[in-house]
């Protein structure tokens, strides 16, 4: 945002206004503004969201700081809750990761909700079936043909993307409930076990299973390998000449082109990592949870789709990733328990959940140099938001 | 097969409705990804105001009131606070299901259902004379009035956009933001305007959802229908006579698809049928889009001495 990211300065066809000249000559304040305009953009919608929480639970006669108390004693209360706490935020994380690498190049890979379900499947198809592969190198197989699948899965809309410039919020979309639909298909038609309550395929061999790492719970393997990916995530932007790559293509599609980088690998590289990350997700849930895929089983509101709530709310950041996925979490592994004890309906997680999308990335405060900069013609455009010509919906960024 | 294609009319309203919407909010330049939400609310209020007051119109009016102030709230973070309409629009299809599941937990002790008894719900209007027609009349004149009145709203939908000044102004905002706001016009309010206007269409789609056939309200019960509305409008290019024979389409493929059910073909294949079939028509406009792009191209590059030693 400021002259001092861009060292290269602004080129003709760059959308990043020019930089502030007073700012430039404050590079220090620019920089302490831009942190807290960044704080500020993620703790807002988590303060909006807290109090809609609040005031839905006031107006139907329950105390929101007790009620929220116990989401946190149940979350974090023990070292059984912890853990049950970290399981659950694993594959909001790598999700979350997924959908984040591609808003970060600019494109708004929306399917990791459908790669989660065909990567499940897989790795629950691998698990139950290939008995051929021996000991628990069964269960890396499951855990790599699920991230093989998922990444499969992105890659029509990746293509239509770079080749035909065809909207991919549009395909991605329509493909997640493609792919909900096909493994149910699948499940019923070519690999059913039981229907008891949803359609299950057969259990997956117990070397397949990925085994808790504290007893009882569902934490695993997974957990340090995710947040592995997520430390691995923001070293490779921030480090690696793919990364600046991809940050410079995000940035502006157009100057990354005219200095020798390629928009269109960029794009189907972040479409695949992205849901090959997704389809890790689905497969761990298998091979970690489930211990079979069932029908449906990413509902209320769906890995895919809390990814992207994760991805907006950790700002693309990896710690803020690693965060905003412990939040969400902490909603999903305290939500039986608060509904049990509490009385209060698990349908609180889906609306902070919902909440905190619909806000994410409001500016309530905007920032001093937003406030003092002249009303030109493309800010007048970024102020009333959501500028949509020829049906292209705008990107998220961020810095 | 006539009953296949009534029923499929019929399971089409909704979607029909909520494209509707979702074309002239398209139009005003805001992709409503938070139809679905809106259904549902108005599927909500429809079942709970038919059950308090007895009155079936009553009822359908509060779904469409329910929708269009969902539509409005869900429109100003996205005016004024620059929040981005695509996560917000799925964060509504988050909010929605769990608001009312909340609700239905903590006033009416259930879990995801809302079914009162001895509910009024929407009649079956065969008309005089043509509903009698062998062939046409059982499948177009023997439906509900919501149905009947989303069908007289595709020529409106027409009227209001292109024949207008309202309509005008709304395409200026979504097609010409530059012109619009130099036209002294208010894009936020107009987008508000538009995204209320998709809510009231979606709630009303979701009103015929709760009340035609079995009365009661699901908290999933829209079922991705603001979703196929999507692809639908996506598929017409937000052109009103075009979306509407895009969810018609998708609502027959309903019918199919649950016709299927009773045999004991898979119904998971024509329910993707929408999703698909949307992918199959980007695919096919960005191509024929790309053909006339470089016979432009060559053409062009015949007239002009540079673009002869360019031209590739």
């Amino acid at each position: 945002m400021t002259g001092e990211q861009q060292p290269l300065g602004p080129g003709p066809v760059v959308s990043v206004p020019s930089p502030d000249p007073v700012e430039s000559s404050q590079m220090h304040t620019s920089r302490l503004a831009d942190l807290s305009d960044r704080i500020g953009r993620a703790v807002t919608p988590l303060i909006v969201t807290l109090s809609v929480g609040a005031i839905v639970l006031a107006a139907t006669g329950r105390n929101p700081g007790s009620v929220y108390w116990l989401y946190f004693q149940q979350a974090a209360g023990s070292w059984t809750s912890i853990a049950d706490t970290l399981a659950a935020a694993t594959p909001f994380l790598l999700t979350g990761i997924g959908t984040a690498i591609a808003f970060r190049a600019g494109f708004f890979n929306v399917g990791l909700e459908g790669s989660v379900y065909v990567g499940a499947f897989a790795a629950a198809w691998v698990g139950a079936t290939w008995s051929a592969i021996p000991g628990s190198l069964l269960a890396a197989t499951a855990l790599l043909g699920g991230a093989l699948v998922g990444a499969l899965w992105v890659l029509l809309p990746a293509l239509l993307r770079t080749y035909l410039a065809i909207d991919e919020v549009v395909t991605t979309l329509m493909l997640d409930y493609v792919a909900i639909a096909l493994t149910t298909y699948l499940v019923l038609d070519h690999f059913l076990y039981n229907t008891v309550g949803n359609a299950q395929t057969p259990p997956i061999l117990p070397r397949a299973e990925l085994s808790p790492l504290v007893t009882g719970t569902n934490l695993t393997i997974g957990a340090p390998l995710a947040l592995a990916l997520a430390i691995g995530y923001g070293w490779f932007l921030r480090r690696t000449r793919a990364g600046t790559e991809i940050r410079m293509v995000g940035d502006s599609p157009r100057f990354a082109a005219a200095v020798g980088f390629s928009p269109r690998r960029v794009a189907i590289v972040t479409f695949l990592v992205g849901g090959a990350l997704g389809g890790l997700a689905g497969a761990m849930i298998v091979l970690g949870v489930l211990d079979n895929f069932t029908a449906n089983f990413s509902t209320s509101p769906g890995f895919g789709f809390t990814g992207i709530a994760v991805a907006v709310l950790g700002m693309g950041n990896w710690l803020g990733l690693i965060l905003a996925s412990l939040f969400f979490g902490s909603l999903a592994s305290a939500g039986g328990i608060v509904q049990l004890f509490g009385n209060v309906p698990i349908a609180l997680t889906e609306i902070l959940q919902g909440t905190l999308m619909i806000f994410a990335g409001v500016r309530i405060v905007r920032a001093r140099r937003r406030r003092a900069r002249k009303v030109d013609a493309p800010a007048a455009e970024a102020m009333v938001g959501a500028h949509v010509s020829s049906g292209t919906a705008e990107k998220p960024r961020w810095k | 097969m006539e009953v296949i294609l009534a029923t499929g009319l019929l399971l089409a309203t909704p979607i029909l409705l909520a494209a509707l919407g979702g074309a002239i909010d398209m139009q005003a330049g805001i992709v409503n990804i938070g139809l679905d939400g809106m259904m549902l609310a108005g599927a909500f209020m429809a079942v709970f105001v038919d059950w308090k007051s007895g009155n079936v119109v009553l009822g359908c009016l509060a779904g469409a009131a329910a929708g269009a102030i969902v539509g409005y709230l869900f429109a100003l973070p996205i005016t004024r606070l620059g929040a981005n309409q695509i996560i917000a629009g799925l964060g509504l299809g988050v909010l929605m299901p769990g608001f009312f599941g909340y609700i239905l937990s903590t006033f009416f002790h259930e879990q995801s259902t809302l079914s009162p008894s001895n509910i009024p719900g929407l009649p079956i209007w065969h008309i005089r004379g043509l509903s009698q027609i062998p062939g046409v009349g059982p499948i177009f004149f023997s439906q509900d009035p919501i149905t009947y009145l989303s069908w007289l709203c595709i020529p409106a939908t027409w009227f209001l956009l292109y024949r207008t000044v309202l309509g005008l102004r709304l395409r200026a905002a979504g097609h010409n933001a530059n012109v619009a706001v130099r036209a002294g016009l208010s894009l936020e309010r107009l987008r508000e305007l538009a995204t209320a206007v998709a809510g009231m269409l979606a709630g009303l789609g979701g009103s015929q959802l709760a009340l035609v056939g079995v009365q009661l309200f699901n908290k999933d019960m829209t079922a991705g229908r603001g979703y196929i509305a999507l692809a639908a409008f996506y598929f017409g290019r937000s052109r009103p006579v075009m979306t509407a024979v895009a969810a018609l389409v998708f609502g027959i493929s309903d019918s199919v698809s649950i016709r299927l059910q009773t045999t004991n073909l898979p119904d998971q294949i024509p329910e993707m049928v929408p999703y698909l079939a949307v992918i199959v028509a980007l695919i096919f406009v960005a191509v024929r889009q790309r053909a006339a792009e470089r016979r432009a191209a060559a053409a062009a590059a015949l007239l002009t001495d540079e673009g002869l030693s360019t031209a590739r």
